[in-house]
């Protein structure tokens, strides 16, 4: 305990410097308003701006980098209850409700509740990183694909809980989206897959892409379709941070959610991506209400932005204590690293303790940092929900447009993306939600990567996915997830047949 | 017994979707459960896709279509066929304009181009406005992207060369 | 329709004052790109010079162009500005730099993978790397090392090859995906041992890393800068080297000479090309600030840090690295089309 004291002494004195404050806040700017934007995210960014830290030394670059990885966070939930567009994978879920929230005049609660509860997750896993950091690194590793393949099944049964409507329907927008990740070049043979004989899918589609298109065009349409259902209409400003009753409501599902994410920020391959969904799902199931979910609960926007905020630090234990990226946005920072002479690996936190306690302190100043930044702009946001539509949807579609041009630099990225804004708008009029296909597309990924991974370890058995425990464990959560789903679903059945 | 035209439609619509991608994925190697190819999980993928499709196209011939409120959501029926167009063809001409300008002509170009096509597909757009809005929007854009964030876009390479 | 004419009207009054303010930023604009317009006639470089480099940002050959660019930028008095274009193993960037214009203001980090390998695994591969591109100079090469888990059941390299002949179909071998490194290196090693052995395919070196530390794998090959940390910290074990001397960075690995199998000897360089059609002037300042950066102490040293070897003196000319390509071409493409695995 005195030595974790000690540590976290060593890193805010390293942290605290002027140099490195100030680069702390100017990363947190930056990476709220790449957050903000469409399209751009925190990777191609930080690979911009890699050259800007060439001249100071390895850890203010390092806490520069970061604060724009963790604004990037909380910027992407301001677009999400805002114009319901998700500036971030992470903040697909935060639509659900938050978007709804500012329909009803709470925007500002919303925006309110995602600041707090993203800066209580972060501190409680800062101290989790700095407390349990190499412990669960060594976790990490107990994760191999047939445990990563059960969890992603589970991560998939969510997504039943997730939709309002008709569980069919919820089910065939997972499997489009399960299938849209097919898509692109097979990991084990190279082959191109379902890509039309285009180049351009040759990689997959994007993420941003397929979100922009999805949540971004298909909302515009909509909202150019429909009146009444332009966000302007029904706004008034109301309260602009959330009351007490509104955040003791929201107290519990940010702590379960801290717990989720800190947990599945740690998984290699992104797992984290999950979390927020998984704290979606677990507190529509919990709540004494769910039918108030899809409409504007707090809890749907309080638990899952501090399951992504969790995630977001935990990630960088893998990183800081065994060298391995548990995601593009570290594989950057493993560069970073490098090019100032760091090579990240087991030794850093021994050999360079100033570098390590330094990040993890500079995580909460950049967490405190966020607070102080965006809770003073949630009026300028609502504000800015009155610019008339007329003006307001060119300015999302260019700068959808230019966001979706800069990830790859390719031309055809834009195209496909107005390709799936009509794809989304047909959805919805056909009464599909897009919130399980883009589950599905997420996960879809991993489940087949991990799938074959773990069928050519076992020479095409399927027993180990049973036999290991923590597959096993997985797998009956997941079956026990699909059941107690399944189950009202088939009373309710019953009830109107036995009506009738 | 009523039937419901939108859910028979959207079960066409899986079915279809399922069909091509069976199609474009047929000449993959499905491999076998054990030995999984590449063409297996394409495949197991569309099927139940499609099997999702039949189910609720089947589903919708003994439902009641609810009624006319939510029967379509968003289309505002006193308005015709060209209102329903309008918006998509626009804002898809707008994204298609930008994408196939931005690389010869530039951020300068393609973004205004974008914007006022966009426009079009209000019907509350005025005209003057728009073209300020549009010349204004991209020069904040320039500013925002270019200068201040450095991205690798082009803005004018007939121009300045990059 | 009838709104708008109602408040047009009083929009319309404030558009001369508009009008004006516009006109006059009209014409400071201009000015402004009139000064652009006349300084493009100046010698090369006159502008930044984008280097696309053909894998995400962080990786291996990213790092390489990044400590070698900032030394370049600082000769050529321009900015070299990295663009990561990702995608089937390099390729996609590659092509993208061999469709540009070759006046020297794109030029390319290609690398074993890209200019080598590339002939073999993609059979539909749009650029050809002996003819397509003007080579500008070799820039680091990274030696390939063979690591296993860390409790994996040999003494040394010797040992390791004899288990890997007895026991080929219980072992599992990682690698990054068809076209990294990790995938053609360790091909190479397969079929001069004659095994055949199970092949995990992951999406990049980070995971594979992963399952090779959590012990869910055997073996794999790949770049030193990637492993050189977790082989210090006793997370995995190293057999091997494959170069002709012991790295500094890591002095207690053997090389695979010493080890009994001198033939296996790789190391993925990287190189800078530029398109064909590049004046051969424009190319020759080009390699002189690439020799300039490799020459300089603090590049030097951040390059050997990472494990990297630099070219020597004759090494490091354009003519150098066109036989290069050549040599490499012939050596991996009947190796790769052996094991049938194709991408594109």
């Amino acid at each position: 305990m005195s030595d974790l004291i000690h540590n976290l002494q060593l890193g805010f004195a390293t942290s605290l410097s002027l140099l490195n404050i100030v680069l702390c806040l100017g990363g947190c700017l930056i990476g709220t308003l790449i957050g903000v934007l469409p399209g751009i995210g925190p990777i191609a960014t930080i690979a911009m701006l890699l050259p800007i830290t060439f001249n100071v030394d390895p850890t203010s670059a390092l806490i520069m980098l970061a604060g724009i990885y963790y604004g990037a966070q909380y910027g992407g939930s301001t677009t999400a209850i805002l114009v319901n567009i998700p500036g971030e994978a992470t903040a697909v879920v935060t639509v659900l409700d938050g978007h709804p929230m500012a329909r009803q005049g709470r925007a500002g609660i919303a925006l309110g509740i995602a600041a707090i509860g993203s800066f209580i997750a972060g501190t409680i896993s800062t101290l989790v990183v700095a407390a349990l950091g190499v412990p669960l690194s060594e976790l990490a590793l107990w994760f191999g694909p047939p445990e990563y393949f059960s969890l992603m099944v589970l991560g998939l049964t969510l997504a039943i809980v997730l939709v309002q409507g008709s569980l069919l329907k919820a089910g065939s927008m997972v499997l489009l989206g399960l299938l849209l990740s097919t898509v692109g070049a097979d990991l084990e043979t190279g082959q191109d897959r379902l890509t039309f004989g285009l180049d351009e899918l040759s990689d997959g589609i994007d993420f941003a892409v397929l979100a922009m298109g999805l949540f971004g065009f298909a909302e515009v349409l909509r909202n150019l379709q429909s009146f009444e259902a332009q966000p302007q209409v029904h706004t008034t400003i109301g309260r602009l941070l959330p009351s007490r009753e509104d955040f003791k409501r929201a107290l519990r599902p940010i702590l379960r959610g801290t717990g989720l994410g800190s947990i599945l920020g740690i998984l290699p391959g992104n797992g984290a991506v999950l979390a927020p969904f998984a704290s979606y799902a677990l507190e529509k199931r919990i709540a004494d209400d769910s039918s108030r979910f899809g409409r504007g609960a707090i809890e749907g926007v309080a638990g899952p932005e501090a399951a992504n905020n969790a995630g977001a630090q935990t990630a960088f234990i893998p990183l800081l204590t065994l060298g391995i990226p548990p995601n593009a946005v570290m594989a950057l920072m493993v560069g970073a690293m490098t090019i100032h002479g760091i090579i990240p690996g087991p030794q850093v936190i021994n050999n360079r303790p100033d570098l390590f306690w330094g990040m993890v302190t500079s995580m909460w100043i950049g967490n405190l940092a966020l607070l102080a930044i965006n809770l003073p702009l949630v009026g300028l946001w609502v504000r800015l929900l009155r610019v008339p539509y007329r003006l307001m949807f060119p300015a999302i579609l260019i700068f959808c447009c230019i966001g979706i041009y800069s990830i790859n630099n390719r031309p055809g990225d834009v195209l496909l993306m107005a390709g799936f804004g009509i794809v989304g708008h047909s959805l919805f009029r056909l009464g599909f939600e897009p919130a399980p296909l883009l589950l599905g597309f997420v996960l879809g990924r991993l489940l087949e990567e991990k799938l074959r991974q773990a069928l050519v370890l076992s020479r095409g058995s399927f027993l180990p996915f049973v036999t290991r425990p923590v597959s096993c464990g997985l797998l009956i959560v997941a079956v026990a997830v699909l059941i107690i789903a399944l189950l009202p679903a088939v009373r309710k059945k019953r009830a109107e047949v036995s009506l009738s | 017994m009523s039937r419901d035209p939108r859910e028979l439609t959207a079960g066409a619509c899986l079915l279809g979707i399922a069909a091509i991608a069976l199609w474009q994925g047929s000449d993959l190697d499905p491999g076998t459960l054990r030995q999984m190819g590449p063409g297996m999980l394409p495949r197991v993928l569309a099927v139940l896709v499609g099997l999702c499709g039949v189910a609720i196209g089947l589903r919708s011939l003994w439902q009641v279509a609810p009624q006319a409120a939510g029967a379509a959501p968003g289309a505002d029926p006193a308005r015709g066929t060209w209102s329903a167009l309008r918006a998509p063809v626009f804002l898809v001409l707008a994204a298609t304009v930008f994408g196939l300008c931005v690389r010869p002509l530039g951020l300068v170009i393609a973004s205004p181009l974008a914007i006022v096509i966009s426009t079009l597909a209000s019907p509350e757009t005025k005209r003057l406005e728009s073209l300020w809005f549009a010349l204004g929007m991209t020069a904040f854009c320039v500013v925002l992207f270019w200068t201040l964030l450095g991205l690798p876009i082009p803005v004018a390479p007939w121009l300045i060369g990059y | 329709m009838k709104n708008s004419a109602r408040t047009s009207r009083t929009s319309r009054l404030s558009v001369p004052n508009r009008w004006r303010k516009l006109q006059a930023v009209a014409l400071g604009a201009a000015a402004c790109l009139w000064g652009t317009v006349v300084s493009a006639a100046d010698p090369y470089p006159a502008r930044p010079i984008t280097e696309i480099v053909p894998f995400s940002a962080g990786g291996p050959t990213d790092v390489i162009a990044r400590i070698t660019g900032e030394h370049m930028s600082k000769v050529l008095g321009q900015q070299i500005v990295i663009e990561n274009v990702a995608g089937a193993g390099g390729t996609t960037g590659i092509t993208r730099g061999a469709q540009a214009k070759g006046d020297g203001y794109t030029i390319m980090m290609g690398h074993m993978g890209t200019h080598a390998a590339a002939p073999a695994l993609y059979p539909r591969l749009k650029y050809n790397p002996e003819k397509d591109f003007e080579p500008i100079g070799l820039a680091v090469g990274t030696p390939i090392l063979i690591v296993a888990k860390k409790d994996f059941p040999a003494k040394d390299f010797r040992e390791f090859v004899a288990y890997l002949k007895a026991n080929q179909a219980k072992v599992n071998e990682a690698h990054a995906g068809v076209g990294s490194v990790s995938f053609t290196t360790c091909t190479l090693f397969d079929s001069q041992l004659g095994i055949k052995p199970a092949r995990v395919a992951y999406r990049g070196t980070g995971p594979a890393l992963n399952d090779l530390m959590g012990g869910q794998v055997d073996y794999m090959c790949d770049q030193i800068v990637n492993l050189a940390e977790q082989i210090k910290g006793g997370k995995i074990k190293a057999y091997a080297i494959a170069t002709e001397k012991r790295s500094p960075a890591l002095p207690d690995v053997p090389t695979t000479a010493e080890g009994g199998m001198p033939e296996f000897q790789v190391s993925a360089w990287n190189a800078l090309f530029a398109p064909k059609g590049t004046p051969k002037d424009v190319v020759a300042k080009l390699n002189d600030a690439l020799v300039k950066a490799l020459d300089d102490a603090t590049t030097r040293q951040r390059l050997l840090d990472l494990g990297g070897i630099l070219p020597d003196g004759p090494g490091r000319t354009p003519a150098a690295l066109g036989d290069l390509v050549k040599k490499e071409v012939a050596r991996w493409t009947p190796i790769l089309k052996a094991t049938g695995a194709v991408g594109d």
